[in-house]
């Protein structure tokens, strides 16, 4: 019975490490099947040992044992995950065994044992086909067979990418669950998040890497050697070395910082520059971001040519995005060297002039055609679509001030014209009023005269003088003048008139 | 609470009856084949086998261990890959994708422009298949490996496996109130309020009870793919969305270049340049309307008004535009003054009076050295002095504007016979 058991136990050792062998084989080559066949060997002697030296209690105690060898080796290659798996698997396994022994001897592992291994790698299949957002093929693997023996034509690329995609992505839960796999990442916010820790650097059953990119952004794939070929958005595989360089945004983009520059005149203005670009691409159709195609004309190239555009400076290297701005600052730093600080602003320029020619505009323009041409120079892959400066702030803040004291100066001047007018106006009604006053005076008095052109010329200045006294006497004792004369006034226009009284009197009549 | 629709239900049970019966019952053929074969039951005889069916249970247990143990890995697999907080939601991914949904959840709610309920749920890690609830205010633009694939906008549309919500489009009619500082034709800074109304365009549009704001699906979509990425000090998110483009890039942009143009008075003072050609304000106006408008188009969306706020200067500028307008008034009241001065002392003759008097006296004055001696008042010198005052009086400009011709004539006329008078008496 027991040496029945000894040699049915020695096939099903020897039919195990084939299997894994085999297994192995598929995967990786010889080093596979080395690295698969040799353990699977090793745990199968080990129980075989123990049953040899303690019968069934030493089985049991061999396949314990072997379970802690596979946990070292699994923790080894793929951390704590990876030797929970292979114990687990191979514990699994020798249950499965001996259900498959208990329910029918050798017959059992045919009709139990085996149908219960094959069912879990084909769910394990299965599922692998629904974890990613990769195209499926329907029925492929029938569909692949007969293609295999009725149909010889080639897959288009399609296809190809397709069959990749799903493999990729059974050997991605197989290494996720051995610990094996490289690093996953998911990028969020531009920035890529590691969800899955990994060593990319693992040779022996190490998985591919997962990177998941929303519509508008490309993950660039290098493994130090050389930059990979750059995959559409979405899902993209990684292999072995292979590391996210850095992750690019394919939507518009705008980029705002300061430049400061020197005026013609040594002022130092600073400037908030605006620059809107984005990788180079023909033309989009609307909702999409990325436009497949070689070399210029789709966005793979593109991206190529702004990756390894990208500078260094002081050992740290910048991103494509920084391009622009960098090449941005000098050029507006050369275009305001132009202009003197008051040209900076259109002060002095009549208010027909036109629209395009004021110096902000001029600036502007000029700004985005340079941009334009320097960076078709340097880097096809990045677009210009615009450029533009905001307000022009001198850093002193005492020009500032002066613009406001010039501004005002203007209105002082016409404040004090203001006032004059003012004055003026008051002084001129005032002298006026007198002049008035006096052309009455002069008025009376004619007209006094005027009435003695019938009398006697030898008398005429007699009466005259005497009429002319009497009407000044008149005026004098007006209510509004008598108090504005002096008494000694009144009193010798008094004397007067009795002097001129007197000296008429001794007239001949 | 997870609420069952029973169709659903019995769908989904269906559909999971023709995937997993096959492996069933090849699981249950070879683990009951095994008893037979074990327990020696001849084929007439097979109803002896439900004797040993603890047997056949056994037998079955490695073949549903092994799927289930798949189904974990896969989960764990899912849980791990996309942040999920628990097992389950992979399970439940798993599980849906393959046999289809038993209820309606998980949904996102997307109301008022934004994703109101399910934020952070299993359909925003993986996506579908899950549903959403679109409200009538909203459309939404879905996404799937890295491709937008449609835009949405009916009440209860079914997310595809791993299909997400790319972006949510508030189709309301929106309005924003900006301060924009800007500098004027002088360099001075100012700011200016601008208040705009604006939507997601739709003309032509049929509107009904259940979509009552118009949208053109190329337009939403345009709005939905149009947004900018930028720095966290322009914007907080890193993006500037169809509505931060309007209003914030567009609008900033075109209003600053306009106002570069402007001289500051015309702009803080435009009743003082009435009258100067088009008002400046409406200028402005018209022309920021007329680039926003053009600008709205190529992100998908319209500008239905546009206003102009108040014009803000400096604390400098605005002090100085108070003294100049405290200056106007016054002018004016200096100016009243001077005519209620005037006007006063025309009313009393006070200065009329002044005049006289200073006349009389200078008259008098004139006359004073003759007052003691009689022959020379005789002689027509005493006349002649006071003639000649008065001409002298009478050539002043001010003087003369106020005494008729005749009266100068007549002045001229006296002077004459007291000269030939005198003449004789030589």
């Amino acid at each position: 019975m027991e040496t029945t058991f000894l040699t049915e136990l020695l096939a099903l050792s020897i039919v195990t490490a084939g299997l894994a062998t085999l297994l192995g084989l598929l995967s990786h080559g010889g080093l596979g099947a080395l690295f698969l066949g040799l353990p699977a060997g090793l745990a199968c002697g080990l129980s075989l040992g123990g049953f040899e030296l303690y019968g069934r209690t030493g089985l049991l105690i061999g396949v314990l044992l072997a379970a802690l060898g596979g946990y070292s080796l699994g923790n080894m290659f793929g951390k704590r995950r990876g030797g929970l798996f292979v114990a687990l698997l191979w514990l699994g396994y020798c249950a499965a065994c001996a259900v498959g022994y208990l329910a029918a001897d050798w017959r059992g592992w045919l009709t139990i044992t085996l149908p219960s291994v094959a069912l879990f790698w084909y769910s394990l299949w299965r599922f692998s086909g629904r974890l990613l957002p990769i195209e499926r093929e329907s029925w492929w693997l029938l569909r692949d067979l007969w293609r295999r023996m009725f149909d010889r034509r080639p897959l288009d690329d399609d296809e190809q990418r397709q069959r990749r995609q799903r493999y990729q992505s059974f050997r991605s839960l197989l290494t996720f669950t051995a610990g094996t796999n490289y690093p996953y990442y998911v990028v969020e916010h531009g920035k890529p998040q590691e969800r899955v820790g990994g060593n990319p650097f693992g040779r022996l059953f190490a998985g591919p890497g997962i990177i998941i990119t929303n519509p508008h952004e490309v993950a660039v794939v290098t493994d130090g050697m050389e930059i990979k070929e750059t995959s559409p958005p979405g899902l993209v595989f990684t292999g072995k070395f292979d590391r996210v360089d850095q992750i690019v945004d394919l939507r518009t983009q705008l980029k705002v910082f300061d430049v400061e520059a020197l005026t013609k005149d040594g002022i130092r203005i600073q400037v908030p520059t605006f620059v809107i670009f984005k990788i180079n691409a023909a033309s989009q159709r609307v909702g999409e971001f990325w436009v497949d195609g070689d070399g210029d004309e789709g966005s793979g190239g593109a991206i190529f040519q702004a990756v390894r555009a990208s500078l260094v400076e002081e050992s740290k290297r910048q991103s494509w995005e920084d391009l622009p701005s960098t090449v941005a600052t000098p050029i507006l730093r050369d275009i305001i060297s132009e202009y003197e600080c008051d040209d900076l602003c259109a002060r002095d320029l009549p208010s027909w002039h036109p629209h395009e020619d004021i110096p902000f505009e001029v600036i502007k323009r000029e700004l985005a055609s340079r941009l334009g041409v320097a960076m078709a120079e340097r880097c096809g892959g990045v677009q210009i679509i615009a450029a533009s400066i905001g307000n022009l702030m001198p850093i002193d803040s005492s020009v500032m001030r002066q613009r406001i004291d010039n501004w005002r100066t203007e209105w002082e001047r016409m404040m004090m014209i203001q006032k004059g007018e003012g004055a003026t106006e008051a002084l001129r009604l005032i002298s006026q009023a007198r002049a008035q006053g006096q052309a009455e005076v002069i008025h009376i008095l004619t007209q006094e005269a005027e009435h003695l052109e019938d009398v006697d010329k030898d008398v005429l200045a007699d009466v005259l003088i005497l009429r002319l006294l009497e009407a000044l006497d008149d005026m004098a004792r007006r209510p509004s003048v008598q108090p504005l004369l002096s008494p000694e006034a009144t009193e010798m226009m008094e004397r007067l008139r009795r002097t001129a009284e007197e000296s008429s009197s001794t007239l001949p009549q | 609470m997870v609420v069952v629709n029973p169709i659903r239900m019995m769908r989904v049970l269906l559909r999971a009856l023709c995937v997993l019966f096959p492996f069933l019952f090849a699981v249950l053929f070879l683990s009951a084949g095994t008893e037979v074969y074990v327990q020696r039951i001849p084929t007439d005889d097979l109803q002896r086998l439900l004797r040993f069916w603890p047997y056949i249970v056994r037998n079955m247990v490695p073949g549903l261990a092994s799927m289930l143990i798949a189904y974990w890995l896969a989960a764990h697999f899912v849980k791990s890959l996309y942040g999920l907080e628990r097992l389950g939601e992979g399970f439940g991914f798993l599980w849906r994708w393959r046999f289809g949904q038993v209820g309606f959840s998980p949904y996102m709610r997307i109301q008022e422009g934004d994703i109101d309920k399910g934020k952070d749920g299993v359909l925003s890690c993986i996506g579908g298949p899950g549903m959403l609830v679109l409200y009538h205010d909203s459309a939404a633009v879905l996404s799937r490996a890295g491709r937008i694939t449609c835009l949405e906008r009916s009440k209860y549309p079914a997310l595809k496996p791993f299909e997400k919500v790319y972006k949510v489009i508030d189709l309301r009619p929106q309005r924003k109130r900006l301060q924009i500082g800007a500098m004027t034709r002088e360099g001075i800074p100012i700011t200016c309020e601008v208040d705009i109304r604006y939507q997601i365009r739709g003309k032509g549009q049929k509107l009904t009870k259940r979509l009552p704001f118009a949208m053109s699906a190329r337009d939403a979509l345009t709005a939905a793919t149009c947004t900018w990425k930028c720095e966290p000090h322009v914007s907080e998110d890193g993006e500037l969305d169809w509505e931060k483009l309007v209003t914030f890039a567009h609008t900033m942009g075109g209003l600053r270049s306009i106002l570069a143009r402007c001289p500051l008075d015309q702009l803080i003072r435009p009743a003082y340049w009435a009258g100067h050609g088009e008002p400046y304000r409406q200028m402005i106006r018209d022309e920021l309307e007329r680039e926003l408008r053009l600008a709205a188009s190529e992100v998908g969306a319209e500008i239905l008004s546009i206003n102009l706020g108040d014009i803000e200067v400096q604390d400098a500028v605005t002090k100085q535009w108070i003294d100049a307008w405290k200056l106007e008034w016054e002018r004016q009241m200096m100016k009243r003054r001077a005519e209620g001065e005037a006007a006063a002392i025309a009313q009393l003759e006070t200065a009329k009076a002044q005049a006289q008097a200073e006349t009389i006296l200078a008259l008098i004055q004139s006359l004073q050295s003759l007052v003691g001696d009689a022959d020379a008042l005789q002689s027509r010198l005493g006349l002649l002095r006071i003639v000649a005052m008065l001409s002298h009086m009478s050539n002043d400009p001010q003087t003369q504007a106020f005494l008729p011709a005749e009266t100068l004539h007549a002045l001229a006329a006296l002077q004459d016979p007291i000269a030939g008078t005198k003449g004789q008496q030589a």
